[in-house]
C-alpha cells in the first residue's frame, strides 16, 4: 500500500524524518518496502496569472501568453499549443531550466519565431492526474507566484508499505496512522465527519433489505442531492495519484479517498436508477445477468451476493458496481452504499467472476462493521466542504446482529511465559493501551495480574491470548526479548534415510558424477517418447490439475526424461562429456487418489520413492597426454554402479541382460541383488536418442534408493587376513561370442571350488584371429588356501579342473 | 729435506685438484703414495738423514701422507657427488605438465547448502527427516490453522492434484505430521522441495526448496526461538553479522517474526544487494500457534514451540552472489563445477 506522508501527517504528528519512520513502522511489524519521492522531478514550478493570450502571428496552432508571475517578478512571455487557457486563468508554469514530474529539463524555446520563457503544465505533466488534454487551471484562491508545488501536494514521500493479510485495518491512513501514533507516543486524529445536512432525511428516501444476513453483516447508505459533476480539487486529485488511484470524478475520487482514509469501500448508486429506491441485499438467483462496470457481462450464480432494487440486480456486493446504475454527468442525486460484506463470500465470488478490485481486495480479508457509518459520514463531510453535493440528514443503517466487542483475559505472567522476559503487567497494559485496546488489570493474591483486553472492532486478527502475546512484542520491541538456548539434551542427527543420501552421493561425486537437480515433472508424451508400452506400469502417473504447461503436467514416475534434458541442456552448450546425476523422487498414486478421495489422515495420498540416476555421455577419460580419448559406453555407467555398490560394501550384486525401454535391447541390464532388481543400467534406444535429441551412445541408470539401502545393511563380518602366499594362474580360451562373461567366471569358480580367492577378467578379442561369431577371453585366476601354503602339484590339479570344466561345459577352446 | 718434503705435498695437491675423473684421481694416487710412489721414495731416503732428526723426518712425512690423503678422499667424494647430481640432472622431468586426474564430480549447490544448515542444526540437537511432497489439503493448509478462504491461500499459488491433494506450498505440514508421529519433545529439521504456481523467471521458480525447523517442549519460550536462530545466523553467517527480528504474519505461528542479518557486502550501509536496506531477510519463524498445537491433540496450555523455515535458493544465492535462480534448475555442468 502506497501512504503520502503528508497526508498520513493529517491523522498523526510526525517528527521523524521518513527513514527513520520507515524504520519504526519496519520494526512493528508494518514493512516499508521502500519510499517514493514523488514530485521530486518539480523544479522551477511556479503559478501564474495569464495577462493577455494573443494568436501567434505565424502558427494557427500556438498562442502567446504573457503571464504575471507574482509582484517581485518580471512577467514571462509563453507560447502554448493548449486551447483551454484564457485571460485572467490562473495556470501552473514551469520556467526555463526547470523540470516537469518526471524529471524532463524544460530550456528556453524559439516558436516559429517567438521565443517561450517556460511552458504551461498539464495536471499529468505535474503529477497532480492523467490528464494531459489542456492546462490544468488553478483555483482563485492560488496567486501569482504561489508555491503550488509545496501547497497543493505535488511533492511527497509515499512510503510503500507491505500489509500482512492479517491486518486489513493497516489498508488505510487511519490504520498507518495508529500504528505510528502508538510507536511513537502521539495522539491520533480521526478525520472530521461533520456537515450540513438538508431537512429531508435519508430514510424518507430510501429504504433497504438484507435478504441475506449471513453474507452482509451492515448496510449503511447516504443520499446526497444535487451532486456536481466535474472534477475533484486538485490537492485530492495529487493524493489519490500519490496513493496509486486514479483520479476520475469528484463522487468517485471521494469514495476512493475515505476508501483509503477508512479501509471502507462505497459505492456510489444513481439514485434515479434504483427501482423504488429500494436497495436489496440478496442472493444472486441462477443465472442471473449483470453488466459491470467495466462493460463485460457477468453470469452470477447463487453463491453470490448481490445489491439489488426492487426490480434488478445493481451491482455485485463488495467487488463491482453494475454499469446500468453508475453516476454520470447528468447524475443530480447519489445514493452513497458502506457496507460490510462477509470475507468469504467476496472472495469465492471475486475468484468465480475472475475479477479483484480494490474494494474486493479489502472485504475478503475482512472489514470492521463498526466503519460504516463514520465512512459515509466522512464522504458527506467531503462533498459538502468539496461544494459537489448536499447530504440528506441521517443515514440508513441496517444492522442485524451487532457483534459485542470481544473481551480476552489473561495474566500477566502467562504473557511473560510465552514471550520468555518479565516486562511485568503495567508495561503489557501501556503497549495494548497505546495500539487501542481497553485494558482491565486486577492484582491476585499470588502477586500476578490478571489482565481483561478488549479489543477494538478494527482488530478482528486479535482473538485469543497468545495474540496479544504479539502486540505486545512488537510494541515493546522484539529485538528487546532477550536471546536464550532452550533446554533440552537430545543429540541431533540425520534420519537413515537422508544419511544415506548423502553418501551416495558422496560415492557418485568421488567417481566423477556431478550432482544435477530438476523438476519433479513430467508429460504424457515422455511417455511414448521412452517407448514405454500402452500398459506400462509406470504410465499410472498422478496428473497436475492446474500445471502451468503441458510439459509439467505429470509427476513423474521415472527420471529418465529429466535426465536425458539435462544432458540435452550440456550438449546443445558443447560439452564434451557429461556424467550427472540426481537423487530425486518418482511418484506413483495411492488408492485415495486414483478414486479422488479424501486421504486417510495420517497417510501420505501419494507413494514417493527415491531414486537415484544418472546420464553419461561423450568423452569419459582421457584426451590427455597420458591416455586418448574415450567415449562413455555401457561399461562406464555399469561401473559407476558397481562403484557405488563396492563404496557402500554391497556385495554379490550381478548384472543380467535386460530388454526394457528406454533401452538398447542388446545394451542393458537389470542390477540384482539377492534376487531384488535394484534398477536398470544400459545405453539408451536409438529412437529414444532420436527423440530427445541426445547422442545414440547416451547412457542411464536408475536405481531405487529404499532398495539400495536396504542391500547396504546386509550385516558386515570380519574375515582373517589370509597367512598363506597365493599363486596366480591365467586361462584363455575361445568362446562362442554369446557366452556371457559371468557364466565363465562362474564355472572357474564352481570348478576351482574354496581355493578360487579371485577372478578377474583382464583381456577380451574379437576378430579375424579367432573367427567369426567367436571371441576370446582370457582370466587371471587367484588360488589360496587359509590353512597352508598351496603345492605347485595342488594348484595344476586345481587348474587342471577349472580348465577342463570351461572346454566341457562352455565348449571353450583353451590356448 | 723440509722443502722436498713440502714441495712433494704442493705438487701432490696440485695433480689432485686438477684430476678430472676418478681414473686421473687414482693415478695421482698411485704416483704420490703408491709403492713407487713419490712419498714412498722420500721415505726411502730416511737412513741419509741426521739420526737425531729421524723421528722428525719421518712424523713429516707421515703429516705429509695424511694431508694427501685426505685431500684424495675429499677429491673423491666431490668428484662422486658432481657425477651424482649429473645423472640426476639427466633425469628430470617436466613437472609443470598437468598430473594425472581421477576426476571428481561435485554436489549440487543446493545440497550443499542444505547440507551446511542443517549441520547446524544437528549440533544443536535437531534431527533432521524429510516429508511428503505431496500433500493433503489438510496437512498443508487447514492444520496449519490456514481454513479454506483465508487470505494467506490463494488457489493461483497452488498446484492442486484434486480436492484434497496438491503439492505442497511449503515444508511445514512436516511439522504437524511429526508432531502427530511422536510424543513430546520434538527437534526436527526438514529440507525438502516445494511447490508454487510461478512461472520461472529469474526469481520465480515453481519448484524451490526450503528448510523447516520445529522444536516444542515444555516452556519454550520466544526468548529461546531468538536465542536459537541468532546462534544459527552466526554460525552461519559469521560472528560479525548483526541480527534482527520483524514483527510479521504467518497463519500458523503467532508471534510470528521475519529475521534478518546485516548485509555483508555493504556492512550495513545499504547496496543493491540489500535493496539499500542494509538488512537481508533471512528466514520467517513464530511461536507454534496454539490452534496448531490443538489440532495435532497437543495441550497448548502444557507445550509451547517455535518453527522457522528459509528458502535455500535465496541462501544459496546470496552466499554466491548471484542473481537469477534458472541457473540452479539448468544443470549446466560449467555452473555446477563451480562449487
Ligand atoms: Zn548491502
Amino acid at each position: 500500500m502506497r501512504v503520502p506522508l503528508r497526508w498520513l501527517k493529517d491523522y498523526v504528528d510526525i517528527e521523524l524524518e521518513p527513514e527513520q519512520l520507515a524504520d519504526a513502522l519496519t520494526m512493528s511489524g508494518t514493512k516499508v518496502e521502500g519510499i517514493d519521492r514523488v514530485g521530486s522531478g518539480l523544479r522551477r514550478v511556479t503559478a501564474g496569472r495569464a495577462v493577455s493570450v494573443t494568436p501567434h502571428p505565424k502558427s494557427d496552432r500556438l498562442r502567446i501568453v504573457i503571464l504575471d508571475i507574482g509582484p517581485r517578478q518580471a512577467p514571462r512571455r509563453v507560447v502554448t499549443a493548449a486551447g483551454n487557457v484564457a485571460e485572467g486563468c490562473i495556470v501552473p508554469v514551469v520556467l526555463a531550466g526547470g523540470s516537469l514530474v518526471d524529471g524532463e529539463v524544460i530550456g528556453e524555446v524559439e516558436f516559429e519565431g517567438v521565443r517561450s520563457e517556460g511552458m504551461l503544465l498539464s495536471a499529468k505533466e505535474l503529477g497532480v492526474s492523467e490528464d494531459n488534454s489542456g492546462i490544468l487551471l488553478l483555483p482563485d484562491s492560488v496567486k501569482p507566484g504561489d508555491d503550488i508545488v509545496a501547497s497543493l501536494g505535488l511533492r511527497d514521500d509515499v512510503l510503500e508499505l507491505e500489509i500482512t493479510p492479517n491486518r486489513p485495518d493497516c489498508l488505510c491512513m487511519v490504520g498507518v496512522a495508529r500504528e505510528l501514533a502508538a510507536i511513537t507516543r502521539k495522539e491520533l486524529r480521526m478525520p472530521a465527519r461533520g456537515c450540513p445536512e438538508s431537512l429531508q432525511p435519508a430514510r424518507d428516501l430510501t429504504k433497504i433489505v438484507i435478504e441475506a444476513p449471513d453474507l452482509c453483516f451492515r448496510y449503511g447508505a447516504r443520499v446526497i442531492r444535487h451532486v456536481r459533476p466535474g472534477q475533484s480539487p486538485i490537492w485530492m486529485q495529487a493524493r489519490l495519484s500519490a496513493a496509486g488511484i486514479r483520479p476520475i470524478s469528484a463522487v468517485v475520487d471521494v469514495t476512493n479517498y475515505v476508501m483509503l482514509e477508512l479501509n471502507q469501500p462505497l459505492h456510489a448508486f444513481d439514485y434515479s436508477r434504483v427501482a423504488q429506491h429500494t436497495i436489496v441485499v440478496r442472493r444472486a438467483q441462477a443465472g442471473e445477468r449483470l453488466v459491470t462496470l467495466d462493460g463485460s457481462e457477468r453470469e452470477l450464480n447463487t453463491d453470490m451476493l448481490l445489491i439489488g432494487d426492487a426490480e434488478k440486480a445493481l451491482a455485485v456486493a463488495g467487488v463491482m458496481g453494475g454499469l446500468a446504475s453508475e453516476i454520470t454527468e447528468n447524475t443530480d442525486t447519489v445514493l452513497l452504499e458502506s457496507a460490510c460484506f462477509a470475507q468469504q463470500s467476496v472472495w469465492r465470488t471475486s475468484r468465480t467472476l475472475r475479477l479483484r478490485t480494490e474494494a474486493s481486495s479489502r472485504f475478503e480479508k475482512g472489514l470492521d462493521p463498526a466503519s460504516v457509518p463514520p465512512a459515509l459520514d466522512r464522504a458527506a463531510s467531503l462533498l459538502s466542504r468539496m461544494g459537489a453535493g448536499e447530504a440528506c440528514s441521517g443515514i440508513v443503517d441496517v444492522y442485524p446482529s451487532p457483534e459485542a466487542p470481544a473481551v480476552i483475559e489473561t495474566t500477566d505472567r502467562w504473557i511473560e511465559r510465552r514471550l520468555g522476559a518479565g516486562l511485568g503487567a503495567d508495561e503489557i497494559a501501556d503497549c495494548l493501551t497505546r495500539l487501542g485496546f481497553r485494558v482491565d488489570t486486577q492484582g491476585t493474591p499470588d502477586g500476578s495480574a490478571k489482565i481483561a483486553v478488549t479489543v477494538p472492532s478494527f482488530r478482528g486478527d486479535v482473538r485469543e491470548p497468545i495474540d496479544l502475546v504479539e502486540e505486545v512484542a512488537r510494541i515493546w520491541g522484539y529485538n528487546e526479548v532477550p536471546a536464550t538456548i532452550p533446554q533440552g539434551t537430545d543429540s541431533g542427527g540425520y534420519s537413515d534415510e537422508y544419511a544415506f543420501c548423502e553418501q551416495v552421493r558422496q560415492a557418485l561425486a568421488g567417481a566423477g558424477g556431478s550432482e544435477a537437480l530438476t523438476f519433479p515433472f513430467m508429460s504424457e508424451t515422455d511417455f511414448d517418447m521412452l517407448g514405454f508400452a500402452p500398459d506400462d506400469p509406470k504410465r499410472e502417473a498422478i496428473r497436475v490439475a492446474n500445471p502451468l504447461v503441458e510439459e509439467q503436467s505429470l509427476m513423474r514416475t521415472t527420471m529418465y526424461p529429466a535426465m536425458l534434458a539435462a544432458l540435452k541442456t550440456n550438449v546443445n552448450r558443447r560439452r564434451r562429456g557429461v556424467f550427472l546425476y540426481e537423487i530425486g523422487r518418482t511418484y506413483a498414486p495411492t488408492g485415495a487418489i486414483t478414486a479422488g478421495i479424501e486421504p486417510a489422515r495420517g497417510e501420505t495420498p501419494a507413494v514417493e520413492r527415491p531414486v537415484l540416476a544418472g546420464v553419461m555421455c561423450g568423452a569419459g577419460e582421457g584426451g590427455t597426454w597420458y591416455a586418448p580419448e574415450r567415449q562413455y559406453d555401457f561399461y562406464d555407467a555399469k561401473g559407476a554402479i558397481e562403484g557405488l555398490c563396492a563404496c557402500l560394501h554391497i556385495d554379490g550384486v550381478t548384472f543380467s541382460r535386460a530388454e526394457c525401454p528406454p533401452f538398447h535391447p542388446g545394451r542393458a541390464a537389470a542390477i540384482v541383488w539377492d534376487g531384488v532388481r535394484l534398477g536398470t543400467v544400459g545405453q539408451v534406444h536409438p529412437l529414444v536418442a532420436g527423440s530427445y535429441q541426445v547422442p545414440e551412445a547416451t547412457m542411464l541408470f536408475e536405481v531405487d534408493m529404499a532398495l539400495l539401502m536396504e542391500a547396504a545393511q546386509s550385516p558386515r563380518e570380519y574375515a582373517p587376513l589370509p597367512k598363506y602366499p597365493a599363486v596366480e594362474r591365467d586361462v584363455a580360451m575361445v568362446l562362442e561370442r554369446d557366452v556371457a562373461s559371468a557364466d565363465v567366471e562362474r564355472t572357474i569358480r564352481t570348478a576351482g571350488g574354496a581355493l578360487v580367492e579371485s577372478v578377474r577378467l583382464f583381456d577380451v578379442y574379437e576378430g579375424p584371429q579367432v573367427g567369426e561369431g567367436r571371441r576370446s577371453l582370457a582370466f587371471s585366476i587367484t588360488y589360496q588356501a587359509a590353512d597352508r601354503t598351496l603345492t605347485d602339484a595342488e594348484v595344476n590339479q586345481v587348474h587342471d579342473a577349472v580348465r577342463a570344466a570351461l572346454a566341457q561345459k562352455l565348449g571353450a577352446v583353451l590356448r | 729435506m723440509r722443502d722436498r718434503v713440502e714441495a712433494l705435498v704442493e705438487r701432490a695437491l696440485s695433480a689432485i685438484d686438477s684430476a678430472e675423473s676418478a681414473e686421473a684421481l687414482e693415478e695421482a694416487r698411485v704416483r704420490i703414495l703408491g709403492r713407487k710412489g713419490e712419498l714412498t721414495a722420500l721415505l726411502r731416503q730416511m737412513k741419509q738423514v741426521d739420526p737425531d732428526d729421524r723421528p722428525a723426518f719421518g712424523a713429516m712425512v707421515n703429516a705429509a701422507r695424511d694431508r694427501v690423503q685426505q685431500e684424495l678422499e675429499r677429491r673423491g667424494q666431490a668428484m662422486e657427488a658432481r657425477e651424482r647430481a649429473r645423472k640426476l640432472e639427466s633425469d628430470t622431468i617436466d613437472v609443470t605438465m598437468p598430473g594425472r586426474i581421477r576426476p571428481t564430480g561435485d554436489l549440487h549447490p543446493l545440497t550443499q547448502g542444505i547440507r551446511e544448515v542443517t549441520q547446524i542444526f544437528v549440533q544443536m540437537g535437531f534431527t533432521v527427516v524429510e516429508g511428503p511432497e505431496i500433500e493433503t489439503d489438510f496437512y498443508n493448509f487447514e492444520a496449519l490453522n490456514t481454513p479454506p478462504f483465508h487470505p494467506a491461500r490463494d488457489v493461483q499459488d497452488t498446484f492442486y492434484i484434486n480436492d484434497f491433494v496438491l503439492l505442497r506450498t511449503q515444508t511445514s505440514p512436516m511439522q504437524v505430521r511429526q508432531m502427530e508421529g511422536q510424543d513430546p519433545p520434538v527437534r526436527v529439521v526438514v529440507p525438502g522441495k516445494v511447490y508454487r504456481r510461478d512461472p520461472m523467471d529469474a526469481t520465480h521458480s515453481p519448484v524451490f526448496h526450503q528448510i523447516e525447523g520445529l522444536l516444542v517442549d515444555k516452556d519454550v519460550t520466544f526468548a529461546d526461538l531468538a536465542g536459537t536462530l541468532t546462534q544459527f545466523a552466526r554460525t552461519f553467517y559469521g560472528k560479525d553479522r548483526k541480527v534482527r527480528f520483524r514483527p510479521h504474519y504467518f497463519p500458523f505461528t503467532e508471534p510470528s517474526a521475519e529475521m534478518d542479518v546485516s548485509c555483508a557486502l555493504c556492512g550495513g550501509q545499504g547496496c543493491r544487494v540489500c535493496k539499500y536496506e542494509g538488512w537481508i531477510e533471512i528466514l520467517g519463524s513464530g511461536m507454534v500457534h496454539p490452534n496448531v498445537l490443538r489440532a495435532v491433540g497437543y495441550d497448548p496450555d502444557e507445550l509451547t514451540g517455535f518453527a522457522f523455515g528459509m528458502g535455500v535458493e535465496r541462501i544459496v544465492m546470496l552466499k554466491y552472489g548471484f542473481d537469477d535462480v534458472r541457473l540452479l534448475y539448468e544443470n549446466d555442468l560449467r555452473f555446477l563445477e563451480q562449487f
